[in-house]
Formats: structure tokens, C-alpha cells, sequence
């Protein structure tokens, strides 16, 4: 190889001319063999010798690939917080929710006292077009399926933590939409409930709404990456 | 002068970009053309990096559109049922269609490139058309008998959702639950939506998230099992033909069915 220092050709070992000493060549990322300072590709196997300026954009890209990476996880740690609080949340409200609904029909049967079972359920037909059973079993049921839904969701949560593995992205924009609208309609059945630990719900959704991005940035890197 | 010591001729220059070629190598060692190899154009390979940028950056920004016209069609359906607890159902229902209808048609004519394709083509023949009415049939009977399982299960006894309507003509229903629904949803789910999500992500990507979205959008968690496999096969009929309107027509028919079923109990276990 021709030393760009003495313009003669020479043997190099560690990278310097053996006639004038000069650190002139750098080994090949890929073939290992040796390329005059300053070219941009190896002469032998085509490689991209990587400049200073290469290094510092490699650099950059990694650490900017480290953060998108960090947004990615700290998304997915709250998916899986809140997965878990809604599978609690199934779980107290089926209880609770039952304790609720069993005080409330004591406190109606305790009002219909001296009343025969065929006069009660006939009067709650009329009243409400259901014998006192069938308001047992409905308000029973509407509690069993009020926790299911609660239970599925947190399910669903689950499902998306362990989708964003492979799909940030999706998983990510699909975690706000719910999260958000599961909010609203609590606030629809029960306004205050919006503001109960509404700091705590901010953190969600702004950690949801960067997850969206890192991922979307994610896929984004690795396409240019590949490319 | 003697042939032999002529001056020998200058070592030949890469085809690509025009520095000169060392004897041995195998690659220009300015641009990495291997030897021997036809020129590349600079400036398209230029040209598709910028366009996959460009690519990426609106990508982006429909991302972000599809996420605040979400956010609308949410804050408007919230709207819509407080005015039904403030007024009536009646009052309600009408308001909600009103409100969404809005929100899609300033969505639709801000993100009118999006529909420009898919409404310029019928998308299916007749057969096409005849398979969505078969399909329709299977499906509305397929919901009905879940929805009265989950009724079963849970002895809710669930009050129709046509009570809204028991004073009022039926058309209003027919246009209220099947026809509003079936453009307004179909042009804002399976038309700007999938145009803007499509952009940056593949077909089965862009379906998958435009029925989940649709179904989460109906607020109703059982009724997700539901909402979303039909989103699905809304956004299955609009990737497959190319236009809304087998979609709009599927929704339509759907919806139409259910009303007509709830309305005057064709439905089995009614």
C-alpha cells in the first residue's frame, strides 16, 4: 500500500509506514486489512471506513436509540401498572359491590315487612315490570358483569405490555385511546371520580403518549437502519 | 520513440463518481463502486432517502390526526350523553349523530386527499354487494345471540336500546342507529382514519387499529368482542375493495338489521 505521508509503497504494522514512521493507515471494520488515512472505503471489500464525523453520528444515533428505548419501557412499566391495578379493581368491586347491592336488598326487604311474597312481586311488577327475584338476580348480575368488564380490561392492559415487546407503537397508541376513554366513561357514571388521583393519571398518559412516539421513532430508526 | 517506454496510460476512473481507480482495487476507495460495475445514480438514491424521510415526517403527522380526531369523536360522544341524561334519549341520540357528524365532516374536508380514491370507486360487482348482504344476515344474528347470552348470563333483563325511540316513527330510528352511523363512522373510521394510518404502517397494521379504535370508541367494554371483529371486517371490505362504500353498506345493512330486528322481534329468543 502507498504511504500518504512519503508517497512510497510500504509494509505497515500498527498502522504505521515502516519507512517514515507516520501513523498513516487504519485496519478495515470488515476485511481487517490496511486503508490509507483519509479514504472513505476499503479498496479490497468495498467496507464504509467510518470517519470522525461518522463516529459522532453512530454515537449520537445509539444514544438517541437508548432513549427511545427508555420511553418504550417506562410506557410499558405503566401498561402493566395498570393492569394489575384494574385486575385489583375487578376483584374489590365485585366484593365491594356485592356487600353494597346485599345491604340495599336487605333494606328493601326490611320495608316490604308484613308484606306476602305474591304482594311484593306483585307490586314490583307493576312498579318496575320484575318480581323481587328477578331484581335480586339483576342487581347481582349487573355487579358480576361491572368487575368482568373491569377484569377483561385489565386483561386487555396485560395483552398490550406484553404486545409492546415486538409492537411499541401499536400497542402504545392503543393503550392511551383505552385508557383515556375507560376514564371517561368513569367520569360519565361518577363526575368526582375524574379527579381522584388525576396526578397519578396525568403520569399515565403523558408516559402513554411518549411510549406512542419512542415506538413510532423506534420503528422509524430501524427502518433507516436497515435501509 | 520506443514503444516500451511510452508513458503508460492513467489508471482508469471509477464510472461512479470519477476518481481515479488504484490497479489492485477491487472498489473505488472514494465511493465504494466495485470496479466493473454499471454507474449508480447519485442523485435518485439522494432523491429516495429524501422521500423516506418525508415519508417518515407525514407518517407522523397522520398519526397525530388520527389521535386528536379520536380525541374529538370521544369529547363529542361524551357530550352527547350528558345531553341525554339532561334532556332525553331521543335528544341524546339526535345530538350525538349531529355532533359526530361534524366532527367527521371537518376531519373529511381537511384530510380530503385521504378519501379522494376510495370514493371515486364502487369497489365490488354485484356479487361482491350480494356477499355483504349474506355476510350481514350471518353477523347481525351472530351479535344478537351474544348479546342475549350476555343478557342470560348476567340476568340483567336489559332495556332496549330502541326506547329512545317508542314515541317517535320508526324512520327516525333507521336514521339514527343505521344510516348517520353508517356514513359518518365509515367515512371517519374506514375513510380518514385508515388514510391517514396507512401512510406509515402496513394493511393489516392500519385495520387492526382502526378497529380497535372503532370499537373502544363505543364505550362499552362486553360490547368490544363485538365492535372490534366487526371493525375488522369494516376495515377488512375497505382494504380488500379499495372504496367505502361496501363498507358504508355493510355498517348500514348491520346496524339497519339489528333496528329492524329490535324493533319488530325477528330475532329468535327475542
Amino acid at each position: 500500500m502507498i504511504c500518504p505521508e512519503c508517497k512510497t509503497e510500504q509494509d505497515f504494522a500498527d498502522g504505521r509506514c515502516a519507512a517514515c514512521g507516520a501513523a498513516s493507515a487504519v485496519r478495515c471494520p470488515k476485511c481487517r486489512g490496511w486503508v490509507a488515512k483519509g479514504e472513505k472505503f476499503c479498496s479490497a471489500c468495498g467496507a464504509k471506513i467510518p470517519s470522525r464525523a461518522d463516529r459522532i453520528r453512530a454515537a449520537h444515533r445509539s444514544k438517541e436509540r437508548q432513549e427511545t428505548q427508555q420511553n418504550v419501557n417506562r410506557g410499558r412499566r405503566w401498561m402493566l401498572i395498570v393492569a394489575v391495578l384494574t385486575l385489583f379493581g375487578g376483584v374489590f368491586s365485585y366484593f365491594s359491590g356485592t356487600s353494597e347491592v346485599d345491604k340495599k336488598l336487605r333494606e328493601a326487604e326490611a320495608s316490604f315487612k308484613g308484606v306476602t311474597p305474591a304482594e311484593r312481586d306483585a307490586q314490583l311488577k307493576e312498579e318496575m315490570g320484575m318480581t323481587w327475584q328477578e331484581v335480586v338476580d339483576r342487581a347481582h348480575g349487573l355487579v358480576t358483569m361491572e368487575a368482568a368488564a373491569l377484569a377483561g380490561l385489565g386483561v386487555i392492559y396485560m395483552g398490550l405490555w406484553w404486545w409492546a415487546q415486538t409492537n411499541a407503537f401499536a400497542a402504545a397508541l392503543i393503550a392511551l385511546l383505552l385508557y383515556v376513554s375507560w376514564m371517561l366513561v368513569a367520569a360519565l357514571i361518577n363526575p368526582a371520580s375524574l379527579l381522584m388521583g388525576i396526578i397519578v393519571k396525568v403520569v399515565i398518559i403523558a408516559a402513554l403518549s411518549s411510549a406512542v412516539s419512542a415506538g413510532y421513532r423506534q420503528r422509524a430508526l430501524g427502518r433507516r437502519r436497515v435501509a | 520513440m520506443d514503444p516500451a517506454e511510452a508513458v503508460p496510460p492513467p489508471p482508469p476512473d471509477c464510472v461512479s463518481c470519477g476518481h481515479p481507480l488504484k490497479p489492485e482495487a477491487a472498489f473505488c476507495s472514494a465511493c465504494g463502486h466495485r470496479r466493473g460495475d454499471p454507474p449508480v445514480n447519485r442523485a435518485a438514491l439522494v432523491q429516495a432517502k429524501v422521500r423516506k424521510l418525508q415519508r417518515i415526517e407525514s407518517g407522523w403527522s397522520g398519526i397525530r390526526s388520527v389521535i386528536a380526531i379520536y380525541f374529538c369523536l370521544l369529547g363529542g360522544v361524551a357530550l352527547a350523553s350528558l345531553l341525554a341524561k339532561a334532556a332525553d334519549g331521543f335528544t341524546g341520540e339526535a345530538a350525538g349523530s349531529g355532533i359526530i357528524a361534524f366532527i367527521v365532516g371537518i376531519a373529511a374536508l381537511r384530510h380530503r386527499r385521504e378519501l379522494a380514491d376510495a370514493s371515486r370507486t364502487a369497489g365490488f360487482g354485484w356479487k361482491g354487494y350480494a356477499g355483504i348482504v349474506a355476510a350481514s344476515l350471518a353477523i347481525v344474528l351472530v351479535v344478537h345471540f351474544y348479546v342475549h347470552g350476555l343478557d342470560r348470563l348476567f340476568k340483567l333483563r336489559m332495556e332496549s336500546e330502541l326506547n329512545p325511540f317508542s314515541d317517535r316513527h320508526p324512520a327516525w330510528a333507521f336514521l339514527l342507529y343505521a344510516a348517520a352511523p353508517a356514513v359518518f363512522e365509515e367515512l371517519g373510521f374506514r375513510g380518514v382514519m385508515f388514510g391517514l394510518l396507512r401512510r406509515s404502517l402496513d394493511a393489516r397494521e392500519t385495520i387492526l387499529l382502526s378497529a380497535i379504535a372503532f370499537g373502544i370508541l363505543h364505550l362499552s367494554v362486553p360490547m368490544l368482542l363485538t365492535h372490534v371483529p366487526l371493525g375488522l371486517y369494516l376495515g377488512w371490505l375497505r382494504h380488500r375493495s379499495g372504496s367505502l362504500y361496501p363498507s358504508m353498506v355493510a355498517h348500514f345493512l348491520h346496524n339497519g338489521l339489528v333496528v329492524a330486528g329490535g324493533m319488530w322481534n325477528l330475532w329468535p329468543g327475542a
